[in-house]
């Protein structure tokens, strides 16, 4: 990894103004979390695990982190392009999946750095133990699987359009958190269910099966995350190759 | 020499062969063919005549949509490798506004994986005289300071091609006085330099050659004296406002060199095909006639107006 053009793109979404939501992200789940643990009674038990499930699934896993990584995808590549300063970069010898790379690696870093513990202390907090069940780190796991996919699909789709947001947002609210719903089928193809998925490692006693049933299989799941991971870089790769300044910037 | 294709020379570093580019049914640059040798060109059209697309193609971020752009005999598009002869000044800010210029041209030299980038650094922001606020925040500095900055971070990797785009947008006159004498050192080290601009006096400065582009077509190449005497040579235009024009008219109509009079209520338009041989004459013949002079000016051409006429030619 390029050593500089990481802390060049670290530096670049640190300076961003939209930041202000990926804090948002991360207090959120901890601020429900703690209202969840001072308004019910329940001690650790499956309505526990189901609450934190549920949380970590419909409100993180859907919604929140699909749009910090939207922020920082965006962040990292795209609006480099707009303001044109890409060009630095771009006419470097540096080869362009390299540049891809490295704006995934970063922008899944700082969301993993923002998203992965608040929804390991959100789970401790509901379910009142950190090892418990394997509950805190499978969808500590989960989450961090997650943050890398969305990451790189969203820096992927910003060398591919300028409205890299409105497309992200429409994936997110349309395909994530609808369509995969509803159409079963259609979650074979969901960056949610692999990192569901993924959180079994963890996840995977007798008791957790009641409340957290994955529809992809762990080994499913980690198929489908490094097919996405990859055809997200070699697509993100193949849009900078093309990339003809003054079409977008 | 620089101009249209001939006979490539050994030390050609950019060949455009019946190059064309179109944006849609826009066409931005129409089958122009030139070759660049080591020395300084300037590339002088007025704004939108493509200056800024023929640049962009060179330096590798536009794919010509037709014909070739080869850089050291390779191609120019989708060249990674090419960034290591070429040092790219592109007209936007494109600056990273939170680092300083220090940060911003060792980054640069850290991208071309130099050996040295700090010494690099130091070399290229001497060159541009930016040492004293190399430390300061480039969100902070002038037009022309960040345009110093991003000459540094292009020349870190001392390349053997370096293309600027209009380089003197924001510069005051010391400044242009100093990258002017910068670019000619460059230049005469055996490195090829194009720069556009949209200024005769920027290029007559600095160009050995010239490339003259207007609408997307290449009008006239050559020395600054030969692009010089085409615009002289041109018609030129001149209003006079005297006690009795049409006397006067009746004196210059058999002169070889007045090409057109016209009448507009007191004001009489000459046009000559040569503008000194006029200047010399008109006086003594206003005199010999006896005539009121109140006005003589000539006609404003605008260098868009002058770009035109080279066209036409």
């Amino acid at each position: 990894m390029n050593r500089v053009l990481a802390s060049l793109t670290f530096r670049q979404l640190l300076g961003q103004r939209r930041n202000f939501l990926l804090l948002l992200v991360a207090v959120l789940p901890i601020g429900l979390a703690l209202i969840y643990r001072f308004t019910e009674e329940t001690e650790l038990s499956r309505e526990t695990g189901e609450f934190a499930v549920g949380m970590a699934d419909a409100m993180t896993l859907t919604i929140l982190l699909p749009l910090a990584a939207l922020i920082l995808g965006s962040a990292a590549l795209g609006s480099e392009i707009e303001d044109g300063t890409a060009v630095f970069l771009l006419t470097k010898p540096i080869s362009r999946w390299r540049i891809i790379a490295v704006k995934i690696a970063v922008s899944s870093v700082v969301a993993t750095l923002v998203v992965v513990p608040a929804t390991m202390v959100a789970t401790w907090i509901i379910h009142h133990s950190p090892t418990a069940d394997g509950l805190m780190f499978g969808l500590g796991l989960s989450t961090l699987v997650a943050a890398v996919l969305y990451c790189a699909v969203f820096v992927a789709l910003s060398a591919f359009t300028n409205r890299a947001i409105i497309v992200g947002l429409l994936y997110v609210f349309i395909w994530e958190a609808f369509a995969t719903r509803f159409f079963s089928a259609l979650r074979w193809l969901s960056i949610r269910e692999y990192a569901t998925g993924w959180g079994e490692v963890f996840i995977s006693s007798d008791e957790s099966a009641i409340y957290f049933d994955p529809y992809l299989s762990s080994s499913a799941s980690l198929v489908g995350a490094c097919v996405a991971f990859v055809a997200a870089n070699i697509f993100g790769a193949r849009c900078l190759n093309r990339f003809e300044i003054g079409e977008r910037s | 020499m620089n101009g249209v294709l001939d006979n490539q020379s050994p030390d050609t570093a950019i060949t455009l062969r019946s190059v064309s580019r179109w944006y849609g049914e826009i066409v931005a640059v129409n089958d122009i063919s030139f070759e660049l040798n080591p020395g300084v060109t300037g590339l002088l059209g007025p704004n939108g005549a493509g200056k800024s697309t023929l640049l962009h193609m060179m330096a590798g971020l536009l794919k010509p949509s037709n014909g070739e752009v080869l850089v050291g005999g390779s191609s120019a598009w989708r060249n990674v490798d090419l960034y290591r002869n070429i040092g790219l000044v592109p007209e936007r800010e494109t600056v990273y506004s939170f680092l300083s210029a220090w940060e911003y041209v060792l980054a640069s030299a850290e991208l071309y994986e130099l050996q040295d980038p700090e010494n690099a650094a130091r070399e290229a922001i001497d060159m541009v005289e930016l040492g004293d606020a190399m430390h300061r925040k480039m969100g902070e500095y002038s037009k022309g300071m960040r345009q110093r900055a991003k000459i540094a971070a292009a020349l870190v990797h001392n390349p053997k091609i370096l293309i600027l785009d209009e380089p003197f947008n924001g510069t005051d006159p010391r400044q242009r006085l100093q990258m002017n004498a910068m670019l000619k050192d460059l230049g005469n080290t055996g490195r090829t330099i194009i720069f556009s601009s949209h200024i005769l006096e920027e290029v007559e400065d600095l160009a050995e050659e010239i490339l003259v582009v207007v609408a997307g077509r290449l009008a006239a190449s050559g020395g600054f004296r030969q692009i010089r005497r085409l615009m002289t040579n041109r018609p030129h235009s001149f209003t006079v406002r005297s006690s009795h024009n049409r006397v006067l008219a009746a004196g210059l109509v058999d002169r070889s060199d007045i090409s057109l009079i016209s009448f507009d209520d007191d004001l009489m338009e000459v046009q000559t095909t040569d503008f000194g041989a006029f200047t010399e004459m008109i006086a003594p013949l206003i005199q010999s006639f006896g005539v009121d002079l109140y006005e003589l000016k000539p006609a404003d051409d605008s260098l868009e107006d002058v770009f035109e006429y080279l066209v036409a030619q």
